[in-house]
């Protein structure tokens, strides 16, 4: 071994490096730029503007009429308001489980972090069957639930729930991380200074964490109004009570009714580039505050 | 404020981190906790301030039991390793913030709250720097600035963590002096954790040497470096220069050597090592005194004044370092490769199962 470097590392003395001994060679990045951009024109950009033609294809009047049908607009209501739901309900449990999870030693903190990632790991129709099994006429709580009138399977609160399931790793996983790596320091400087466990938390720990949370409610929220697997198992699919956007837009497609599909399929669509455009802000600023915390870090 | 640990213990699952500690801490006085790496030290700091709560013991304030109490209760100020500075805060906020969070009967008005806070960064000479944020700010400003922010609740204690372990040497140095200073105005008790023991001896009025959870030595930094008790003391503080023999009925035999240890007449042929200090060692051409052996200079570091030299005793082949003025050095006008006599002014022994320990001091004629 030791024979063979004296040469190599002298050959790289002797030369001075230029750009072009730590690249590939000018073809090769041609081709494999040409071969990222072609896949992403074929697979993400050309559904995005079939979407979008075929929305308008029988013009703007049509469109409209689509997005203000009162199914369309029950839809749109009832995805909003689960949205609305699981960001909510996710972001205290985000909060709690990051916080419990990285600012305290406790037993079962590893199964703790299994647990949260489990919905990522579960295909969402097994949540939503998960969901009928257990409530359903026929589950674990059905007769207890049909005892005293309780509807959750094919009604609402069998579509929150399921979402619920599906988005709740999103928060937590988005603050796990950022809070470890921040530690408690902070937390611990406070406490010193006098300051109760309210205050820390909101001067201290919440500015910290303000942009990755930021980031867990967008990608949260995005997720809850475009799930599908999950809420199609346990909504009954009941027109204008139990139906999500984007299971309406399955109906309509169902039904032959391709341009109004493709309209209500152009809000999802929207909703994606906005979480897209909102979270590449937020990733920049992320970096910036990353950044800035940085410099001179260890003189 | 007075300080008093008794036996206090405890453990982070099967690791003992203090193991029956009891030390005090005099009111208005700098004391330092030196140890290695994982002597306990900071455990021992955070228990003070009630970041951390012991198994068993107690710990007093002015004779008052505040094991218990939540660290809001203790007034202390803690200074925290990596400062701990809010990052998202201006140098102004991190200050004023003590001072913010108090309960609104006693939360000084905002001009009040400026005053102070102005005047805690000049003491700190950080006045000019009030809108900045703390990444914007040196390692030695930053330490700076946590200082001023734990003094602005008016502390009672001051505990800092390893206050200058990350910072560059020169930064550290200036900032070892400048916190002296800061004590001899303000004069508040204050503890500081180092594994530094040039820092804990330089600024320290008390230093307790503290090794695998338990304390070795309590004492001023000049019993500390002259007089250690235990051996990890010995090797702990400075350099030193070790020997291992047996002693018997008072006798050590160390290799051929052979020193009259009183003080163990005790000891029947117990295995020992013996302690000499690099500068305890003497030089010369010819054998002085009846102790003196003949060894190979190995190799000589003249910077400075005191010139370190590398010494190799045939005998046994290990290597000893020998601390002389440079003015001497030129004196003897010794190179490497010279043979050299060696004889020791001071030599402590200790006894390996810790029943004894004996000094011998043997002045040498020049």
């Amino acid at each position: 071994m030791d024979v063979g470097k004296q040469p190599v590392t002298e050959e790289i003395i002797r030369k001075p490096r230029t750009i072009n001994d730590l690249t590939e060679p000018l073809f090769v990045r041609i081709i494999l730029t040409v071969i990222a951009l072609a896949f992403l024109g074929l697979f993400l950009v050309m559904p995005l503007v079939v979407v979008f033609t075929e929305a308008f294809s029988r013009g703007i009047a049509t469109y409209i009429a689509s997005i203000v049908d009162p199914d369309a607009l029950a839809a749109i209501r009832l995805t909003l308001l689960t949205a609305a739901i699981s960001v909510v309900v996710n972001l205290v449990f985000g909060i709690a489980a990051a916080w419990a999870i990285t600012k305290f030693r406790f037993p079962g903190k590893g199964f703790l972090i299994t647990l949260i990632d489990l919905p990522f790991a579960i295909s969402p129709v097994v949540a939503g069957v998960i969901f009928v099994l257990l409530f359903g006429l026929r589950g674990w709580f059905g007769p207890w639930l049909s005892e005293h009138d309780i509807k959750i399977i094919f009604a609402i609160p069998g579509v929150i729930l399921a979402t619920l399931f599906v988005t709740f790793p999103f928060i937590a996983r988005e603050l796990i991380p950022l809070m470890q790596s921040q530690g408690i320091d902070e937390e611990e400087a406070a406490l010193t200074l006098g300051a109760n466990g309210i205050q820390t938390f909101f001067r201290v720990t919440l500015p910290n964490i303000k942009w990755g949370l930021l980031y867990g409610v967008i990608l949260c929220n995005a997720r809850a109004m475009g799930e599908f697997g999950a809420v199609s198992v346990v909504s009954g699919h009941l027109r204008g009570q139990t139906i999500t956007l984007p299971l309406h837009v399955e109906i309509l497609y169902n039904e032959y009714k391709f341009s109004a599909a493709f309209a209500v399929a152009s809000l999802l669509s929207l909703l994606a580039l906005i979480t897209i455009i909102a979270r590449s802000i937020l990733e920049w600023r992320h970096s910036h505050q990353i950044k800035a915390d940085r410099p001179g870090g260890t003189d | 404020m007075d300080i008093s640990i008794c036996n206090v213990t405890k453990k982070f699952g099967d690791f003992k981190a203090l193991d029956n500690i009891s030390l005090e801490i005099k009111d208005g006085e700098l004391f330092a906790l030196l140890g290695p790496s994982g002597s306990g030290k900071t455990t021992l700091l955070r228990i003070i301030a009630g970041l951390e709560f012991p198994d068993s013991g107690n710990i007093l304030f002015h004779g008052r039991d505040a094991t218990k109490s939540p660290l809001r209760e203790r007034q202390v100020g803690f200074v925290f390793q990596h400062f701990a500075l809010f990052r998202h805060m201006t140098i102004f906020e991190n200050v004023a913030f003590g001072l913010r969070v108090k309960p609104r009967g006693v939360r000084p008005s905002k001009k009040e709250i400026r005053d102070r806070v102005m005047s805690l960064l000049s003491l700190v000479q950080l006045d000019q720097f009030s809108d900045r944020y703390p990444s914007q700010l040196s390692g030695g400003q930053r330490q700076r600035v946590a200082l001023a922010r734990a003094l602005a609740v008016e502390p009672k204690v001051m505990l800092l963590d390893e206050p200058f372990g990350s910072l560059d040497a020169r930064v550290r140095a200036e900032l070892r002096k400048w916190l002296r200073r800061l004590h001899d105005d303000l004069h508040i008790t204050s503890v500081f954790v180092t594994h530094d023991q040039e820092e804990a001896l330089e600024v320290a009025d008390r230093v307790a040497v503290t090794n695998n959870g338990k304390v070795e030595q309590i004492g001023t930094p000049y019993e500390i470096y002259n007089n250690p008790v235990t051996p990890f003391v010995y090797e702990f503080i400075g350099n030193v220069n070790l020997f291992v023999g047996r002693v018997s009925q008072g006798v050590a035999f160390m290799g051929d050597v052979r020193l009259q240890v009183p003080e163990l007449a005790h000891a029947v042929d117990s295995p020992a090592t013996a302690y000499v200090r690099p500068h305890d060692l003497q030089l010369s051409h010819d054998k002085r005194g009846e102790i003196s052996l003949m060894a190979n200079v190995v190799s000589i570091r003249d910077v400075g004044p005191v010139a370190r030299i590398e010494i190799k005793y045939p005998g046994n082949n290990k290597i000893y370092e020998a601390h002389i003025p440079t003015e001497r050095l030129a004196e003897l006008n010794i190179k490497v490769g010279d043979n050299v006599f060696v004889s020791a002014r001071r030599v402590k022994v200790f006894l390996n199962d810790g029943t004894g320990q004996g000094n011998l001091d043997m002045p040498l004629g020049e």
